[in-house]
């Protein structure tokens, strides 16, 4: 390359990476631009919903890039839209969120996108699907954000007094409340308390209802903007439960003012039960509910017990034909949908996967131990065959191999032969017998054994005894001297010298002593440096047999 | 350098031959237990492990010829009595016995440390203990071949 050449190169090398560096640059400016807003929606989305709505609607949704910033802005917009009361029934814009997040999000972030999903499911009238995501919701645990929590409460609530279930309704309301009062939200705290009141009064259960309203009374008095809120309660509490006087107090004073269709048919309720006939039909005719609904339903309801009072029998019922019919098509929509057992097949579902877990966990255990059992079965009928097979042929060879080479131990080592004599016949006889019965494991354990006994009679004292007489009388008292020189030395390593002065081979020690050939080798060595380095007078006759 | 590199890729690839069938078992008990599109071992924490381990599997391959010829030159010195071979097998011996004690205990901690997690993570623990336990047995094993050397 000439050096024109290779200067342009190194040039355009450094120009692509100043251009990298700027681009990366560039670009994290941008995506710190939208995280910025995002950050300041989000810091306002609780106190001014409409502010943030108006943030996030400022920011161009391609200019985040990572999976995480798509998923912060489409839980943030999601946020946003249902604070400012703007229902959304289509994913679009919670999308990105549910896909992040449920799988990668914290707990935090999973219980916000979950509730939303919820939200979504009903605004749609998925009150089945609604469920699902709002027990999803809530078995998630390390959570943090107790006003989301709360929502997600009051929310299932909703869809479990849809369900008759009373009871779930009130607690998830009751634990709501609480909820609020922690983080000081009082307001929706005496909402909480408000809805727990009413199913407590659907329950017919007064004592808990009085309990509710020792708690909320207080805290009217605290933060009166609650009021509004409790009202509906208080008027279905008086009318149930309060005496005639106590209920026509309540609805002449309060009959004057702006009540909704649902507060309307209980005011009819109300005066209906007090005997105030006339009342109660100039209230229920004011109310004009739209055709099977719940709010038809209880119309008809309070329209039909005013009737019957007045004696108008055939408006009755032909009012009660028609109460009939809505209620039967109502019970029949309900029973058709999931809703009713959408929690109790969450709880199959999950059942079925924890007995899936439980059968693989059995099946691994179960796999691993069998196959954990025949390996070590194996191994070791296989190494003890093995091993026993390489000591008989060491054995077999015991008599031909006995002394070193070059040893002048003639006369000591025909004494010592003969004194194993017999000892090697046995030994002998009993490796050709082990040898032949290959078939019979039984048979070749009892031989080995016996062969075992017949080894361990060489090393037994009375043989090192003997051993020891010999090699004394023939090397003018060596053990005794050599006993005198090192007293401290154990017994198996006098031992050990022993059988080197005697002039065994180091395999003969090896099958003697039951050790390892390269042990052998590796006491020969220690004993030999401790011998070297002692100040003993024989040591050069003791390391001649160390040769 | 190339001996120990070979040793490394060897002892690095008969990890991932292990690996791979743990998971294929665990794919046919998967199957048989009838929940294979439920896989278990695809948390991020199972790559992490398998990663940590092919690298550890790797760095003992790639150091064993190093610490092998040390401990070589060491018994040699110490027993100049003894032939060769003997010092090579006593230095191999020696080894192991040092690797499957360092590994013993890596994976009983490891295990034992995410056995509040077994319902998450029931392979990996399940594959820590029983590896664990497993070394310690050889560890142990070997430990009484080479007693008193």
């Amino acid at each position: 390359m000439t050096k024109r050449n290779f200067v342009s190169t190194y040039s355009l090398l450094w120009v692509l990476v100043i251009a990298f560096i700027t681009g990366s640059v560039f670009s994290c400016t941008d995506n710190s631009e939208a995280e910025k807003r995002l950050t300041s929606a989000q810091a306002l989305m609780n106190q001014h919903p409409d502010s943030a709505l108006a943030i996030l609607q400022g920011i161009d949704r391609s200019s985040l890039s990572s999976d995480k910033g798509k998923a912060r802005y489409a839980l943030l917009m999601s946020q946003a839209l249902d604070k400012n009361y703007i229902d959304t029934t289509t994913f679009d814009i919670l999308q990105p969120a549910i896909d992040y997040y449920i799988d990668k999000g914290t707990p935090d972030e999973k219980l916000t996108t979950f509730y939303y999903q919820g939200r979504i499911y009903q605004n749609k009238g998925d009150e089945d699907n609604a469920m699902l995501s709002f027990i999803n919701a809530r078995e998630i645990t390390g959570v943090t954000d107790t006003l989301t929590l709360a929502h997600l409460l009051v929310a299932q609530g909703t869809l479990y007094l849809r369900q008759y279930k009373t009871s779930d309704f009130v607690a998830n309301n009751l634990e709501a409340a609480k909820l609020y009062g922690k983080i000081g939200r009082h307001i929706l705290e005496i909402d909480s308390y408000a809805k727990a009141l009413n199913g407590y009064v659907i329950m017919d259960d007064k004592a808990a209802a009085d309990s509710v309203m020792v708690v909320c009374v207080p805290l009217i008095r605290e933060f009166p903007d609650g009021e509004a809120s409790l009202f509906p309660a208080m008027l279905g509490y008086t009318i149930d439960f309060c005496s005639p006087d106590e209920i026509k107090t309540f609805l002449d004073n309060y009959k004057d003012f702006e009540l909704g269709h649902d507060e309307t048919m209980d005011f009819a309720r109300g005066y209906s039960k007090i005997g105030e006939l006339d009342e109660a039909m100039d209230f229920i005719s004011s109310v004009n509910p739209a055709p099977n609904t719940p709010d038809s339903l209880k119309y008809a309801a309070v329209k039909l017990d005013i009737l019957e009072k007045q004696g108008n029998y055939e408006q009755a019922l032909n009012l009660y034909k028609d109460y009939s019919a809505m209620l039967e098509r109502y019970q029949n929509e309900l029973l058709t949908q999931d809703l009713l057992f959408a929690d109790k097949k969450h709880q199959l579902e999950v059942n079925v996967l924890q007995e899936r877990t439980q059968k693989e966990r059995f099946v691994w255990i179960a796999l691993g131990v069998i196959l954990l059992l025949i390996i070590i079965y194996q191994m070791w009928v296989r190494k003890l065959r093995i091993e026993h097979e390489n000591d008989l042929l060491k054995i077999q060879t015991l008599q031909q191999n006995l002394f070193e080479n070059g040893q002048k131990q003639n006369e000591a080592k025909e004494r010592i032969q003969k004194l194993f004599q017999t000892r090697f016949h046995l030994l002998d006889g009993l490796a050709s017998s082990y040898f032949e019965s290959k078939e019979t494991g039984q048979e070749q354990k009892r031989i080995f054994a016996e062969v075992k006994e017949s080894i361990s009679n060489f090393s037994s004292d009375e043989t090192i005894t003997e051993l020891t007489e010999i090699v004394n009388g023939y090397n003018n008292g060596l053990m005794d001297r050599f006993k005198a020189d090192f007293p401290k030395l154990s017994k198996s390593r006098f031992r050990f010298a022993l059988y080197l002065f005697c002039g065994f081979s180091l395999p003969s020690i090896s099958i003697f002593t039951g050790m390892e050939l390269r042990n052998v080798y590796v006491h020969k060595s220690r004993l030999k440096s401790v011998i070297s380095g002692s100040d003993s007078p024989y040591k050069a006759e003791y390391l001649r047999y160390f040769e | 350098m190339k001996e120990s590199l070979k040793y490394g890729l060897l002892t690095g690839l008969g990890y991932c031959a292990i690996v791979g069938v743990i998971h294929l078992v665990g794919l046919c008990i998967g199957y048989i237990a009838g929940s294979i599109d439920n896989f278990l071992y695809s948390s991020r924490l199972y790559l992490y492990f398998a990663v940590a381990g092919l690298c550890g599997s790797f760095i003992c391959g790639f150091l064993y010829p190093v610490i092998l010829s040390r401990y070589v030159s060491r018994y040699m010195s110490e027993y100049p009595d003894v032939p060769t071979h003997y010092i090579k097998e006593i230095s191999r011996g020696k080894l192991l016995s040092n690797y499957y004690h360092i590994i013993a205990l890596v994976c009983i901690i490891c295990g034992v440390g995410l056995l509040h997690s077994i319902d998450r993570l029931p392979l990996l623990v399940c594959v820590l203990l029983s590896g664990g336990l497993s070394f310690l047995f050889l560890y142990i094993k070997n430990k009484k071949r080479y007693q008193n050397i």
